[in-house]
This record gives structure tokens, sequence and C-alpha cells, in this order.
């Protein structure tokens, strides 16, 4: 891969914000450079007295302390950090052909909770059958993490079951619904308010809160969906 | 121990927030006014990111189970222990089964109360602070209610204030000179954020010469404002992106909105702006109906103002530790 060129931007002034110049990338190799990007920065995490390094699919965020920055004789922190920073992005990793790990997640797709199958069969002239076989046969990568404590953005979905997010939102939906809006897939964390068409739920808890860091999706990693019924649901 | 009697309307346990986890989706929350807050900790000797309780809108009535150092800062809720007000800004002694009392906030929106020693409760993910929104941290992941009972660790120090007294409380004769002030115009400065130069110069214009109200909409997540709406955004859609404390973001409802402690980490909406980080703490205390004006500064200025405001922090931080050195207690 042609090593991309980057730039920075301010995002307030206490964080900012990289972005890849080169229009051409696919998102899944982005996805790869921005989090390539993180585990070079993450290594001088302390050093640099970065709070947070935050991936999306096109940009990185460094929130910074700029108390620290300011106690140290450095008046201008954005400036000084841009400056800085560069020369520890090298991207090492990023000719070595990593085996990307991948998980299959089971789904009970049937009549056990409620979810929106003719809801959304309904609202796009597709069939439950064709729902639930093009959910399952799709190959998805996790693109990033966001909206809710490790809720995790699976894509894309194949675009003859893209549907915006509902109007309204639920109160509660049950920790394990496997949910579709717009280009992504996801599995609620944990019992919250959401507003994603739901297809049906798994009964794998996608991250455990007392050890976050011991969560089942890691960004870039592969993801397929496979059918359950009750019974297997019930034993998993 | 101190004992909630009456919760108030967003009473909570509150800290620096939750850091190195926004990267799994983990919102930081923390104190929404951080001078205020961690003023509070100073008062009392406290490390300035000991846990201490965040009340908003209308204040808690506490007991204390034993004698209590305490620092209250913040909006002025016109504390009271039996008929005598509590002062603000300075170290408190009081007396084992004295009740607190807070009403609605006469000046400013959310205030702090801090305990010598700080509440005892477990980190959740190195930090004490309560995410409201997502049941997580400080006490039971919610605010606090009714009966709550909350331990204070055990400082080894002892302390006397004899400087001034009445039936009820010592308290210091000195007081640290940062009560929330109101002020005629409301000018909130921000950075031109993400979205900015997606507005033409005559939307630019409107948004920079109209004047914005706070609703009554507004909580830890976020302040609604109610102004002139920003339509062009209403179609548009955005690829999600990290959002920071005092983004100025747009829905597609045209109302701007401000985010703040228990914003998500990542937002699909258009972002306007960042308000800069030396007009948070100002901006937090201005309550429901507070008429504001933005204008926009550049990085350069906002730089200089929060190194200033850090100086002056680090001024009343440096003055209160050398009072603790010979006549704190």
């Amino acid at each position: 891969m042609v090593k991309p060129s980057y730039f920075f931007d301010f995002l307030g002034d206490n964080a900012l914000l990289l972005r890849i110049k080169e229009k051409n990338f696919s998102k899944v190799d982005l996805i790869a450079i921005i989090n390539k990007i993180r585990e070079d920065l993450l290594k001088v995490k302390n050093q640099y007295k970065f709070l947070d390094i935050i991936p999306t699919t096109n940009s990185l965020v460094i929130y910074y302390d700029n108390a620290y920055y300011f106690q140290s004789g450095i008046s201008k922190p954005f400036e000084y950090i841009v400056r800085n920073i560069k020369k520890y992005i090298v991207f090492s990793s990023l000719d070595v052909k990593k085996e990307n790990k991948s998980i299959e997640i089971p789904v009970l797709y049937h009549d056990f909770i409620n979810n929106d199958l003719k809801e959304i069969s309904d609202k796009l002239g597709v069939t439950i059958e064709d729902i639930i076989k093009i959910h399952t046969n799709t190959h998805y990568t996790v693109h990033m993490y966001g909206f809710a404590p490790g809720f995790a953005y699976i894509g894309d979905t194949d675009i003859r079951i893209r549907i915006p997010r509902k109007d309204s939102h639920l109160p509660i939906v049950r920790w394990g619904s496997v949910a579709i809006a717009n280009e992504y897939t996801a599995i609620y964390p944990f019992d919250m308010p959401g507003g994603w068409y739901i297809l049906g739920r798994t009964p794998i808890r996608s991250i455990d809160y007392k050890k976050p860091e011991k969560k089942i999706f890691e960004i870039g990693m592969k993801v397929k969906f496979f059918s359950i019924n009750r019974s297997e649901f019930l034993n998993y | 121990m101190i004992e909630i009697i009456n919760s108030g309307a967003i009473t909570s346990i509150q800290d620096m927030g939750r850091w190195g986890y926004q990267h799994i989706g983990f919102s930081v929350s923390g104190a929404m006014d951080k001078k205020s807050y961690k003023l509070s900790n100073l008062l009392v000797n406290n490390c300035e990111s000991a846990a201490t309780l965040e009340f908003i809108g209308l204040g808690p009535v506490i007991k204390f189970n034993k004698k209590c150092l305490i620092a209250i800062t913040g909006g002025n809720f016109n504390p009271l222990i039996k008929s005598s007000p509590v002062p603000m800004y300075r170290p408190v002694l009081v007396l084992k089964n004295s009740v607190i009392k807070f009403f609605s906030p006469v000046i400013g929106f959310i205030g702090y109360i801090s305990f010598y020693g700080g509440l005892d409760i477990p980190n959740f993910l190195s930090s004490k602070s309560t995410s409201i929104n997502f049941g997580f941290g400080g006490l039971n992941g919610r605010k606090l209610k009714k009966g709550d009972k909350l331990a204070i660790k055990k400082i080894q120090k002892t302390f006397y204030l004899t400087k001034k007294s009445n039936n009820e409380m010592n308290y210091a004769s000195w007081y640290v000179n940062e009560k929330i002030k109101k002020k005629k115009v409301n000018v909130i400065r921000f950075l031109p954020g993400i979205h900015w130069d997606l507005l033409n110069e005559s939307d630019k214009d409107t948004f920079l010469k109209s004047s914005f109200v706070i609703t009554s909409k507004s909580n830890r997540m976020a302040y609604k404002l109610k102004g002139k709406k920003i339509n062009i955004f209403n179609n548009a859609s955005f690829e999600s992106e990290v959002t920071n404390f005092g983004s100025i973001q747009v829905p597609p409802d045209g109302d701007p909105m401000i985010l703040l402690s228990e914003r998500q980490v990542t937002g699909g909406f258009a972002r306007l702006g960042e308000i800069i980080s030396s007009d948070h703490d100002f901006f937090v205390q201005l309550s429901p109906g507070s008429k504001i004006n933005f204008v926009m500064v550049s990085l350069d200025c906002a730089e200089k103002l929060a190194l200033s405001s850090e100086l002056n922090f680090k001024y009343i931080s440096h003055s209160l530790k050398v009072k603790e050195k010979y006549d704190f207690y």
C-alpha cells in the first residue's frame, strides 16, 4: 500500500483532528490506515499527555491536556503537538499483511423477542427470508466504536437492506439485539434506548463493562452472522 | 457518612471524568464546571480531582452524620443550615447531625459541595464520575435519590477553624473571590467547526448576529438552544465524527445544541463550531432563559485565553496551598 499523506486540524483548543489527504482509499483500507496511525501514537500517549486517541472511519482525534503544555512553558500546544508527533507516525505495520481476526455471531432472527423484520420487509419490499439471507451472507468489517459504550459500527450492509434509523427511539432495546441502520449493522451492548431496526438477537455479550478491553470486536475485524433457532439460542 | 434527605433535580457524584475509554464508546462524563469543581476540592485540602457532589437546577438537602469540613462553590443555591446562611468559596466546618439545604439557584445553574477526604466510593474504569445516561460509575450509575448514604474517606489530620463561627458552623474568615457573576451580555467564543465552511457567507453572518436562548431542555448531555433556525443541514447526512465538550451541533430540527459532559463520543450531525475551553465553565453556569451571542475567535486567541485561565487557576491553587501550610487549619 502507498504511504498515505495526512493533515491536522483543530477540534476546539484541546483536541486535534487528523485526516488522510488521499480520497481514493477504500473504506476498509482507510480504517486500517487510521488505526495504524493510532497504534503509532499510542506509544507516545503518556509522554505527550494525550487523554484519548479516538478513531472514526475517516479521522483520528487526539484529546490533549493543554494545562500540561502551558505548565511546561509551551503556549501554543496545537502547533507544538503537530510539529512533534509526525516523526512517530511511521505506519510501522502498514505493509505487514496482518492476519485479520474474524468472528461469527449467532443470531436468533425469529419469534423470540419483538423484532422489526415485518416492518423492514414492508418498507423495503424484501421478504423476511431474504432479509435474513442477505444479512447472513454479507462479509462485514468492524469500522469504529461510538454512540454508546461498546457499541461497534459493523459494515457495510448490503444495499438491498439499507434503511435509515427509525423516526423515534425505543426507550429500551435489549442487550444482544442485532440491528441495522443505513450502511451499518450493530449489536446493542446493553439495555439502552435505540432507534435502529432490529433483526433479531444474539446470546453473546459483546462487552463486559468491568473489563472493557475484553470486548469481542476489534476495529478491522471481519464479522459474519449466522442464524440459530430458539433452542440453540436458549442453550447457548 | 452523609445522607441525602432530598435529592434536588440532578445531583450526582462527579470528578474529572472517565478518560481513556472513548475509543470504545465510553463518554467522558465528569464535572460540568471544572473550575468550580476543582476549587471546591482545593478549599478543603483534597486533591483537585477528588469526587464531589454536583447539583443542577435545584439543590439537594444533605444530613451530616458526623462533623465534616466542606466547601461549596459554583452557582449560588442559597445554602442554609437551620436559618444560617452557609458561606461559599471557603472551608466550613459543619457539626454532627447538621442538615444543609440548597434551594433554586439565584446565580448560576450548577453547584458543587466537596468533603474533606473525598467521597469514598469505588472507581469504575478509573473514575468515580456518574454517567447518568448510560448508567455506570458514581453510585449505581444513577443520580442520587432520597435515602442514599455516602461514606467520606477517613482523614488522619484533625482540623479546626476558629476564625469565624456561629451556632451552626465554623468557617474561615477568608474566601476565594471566584463567585459566579451575572453578565449583561453573554458572549460565547468559539472556534470554527468541521462543517462551518458549508455555510455560505450570509448564513455565517446570520448565525454570528443572532442571539440564542438556552432552553429548559438542558442537561448534562447537552444544552438545547432556541433562536433563528439553521435549516441548511436539514437533509444533509454526515459521517460520524468525534465530538468535544462545547461542540455546537445542529440536528435536523435546526435548533443548535451544545454538547457537554455526557455527550456521546461520536455524532453524525452538522457541527458549526467548538466553544473555546476558557468559556466552558462560564457557559454551563448559564441557566435556562439566558441569552447568548456567539463570537468566532482564532486558535491563537483561544490558546492565549486558555493559558491565562490556567495561570489564574494556578495562582489560586498556589495561594490555597500556602494558606494550608500556615493558617488553614
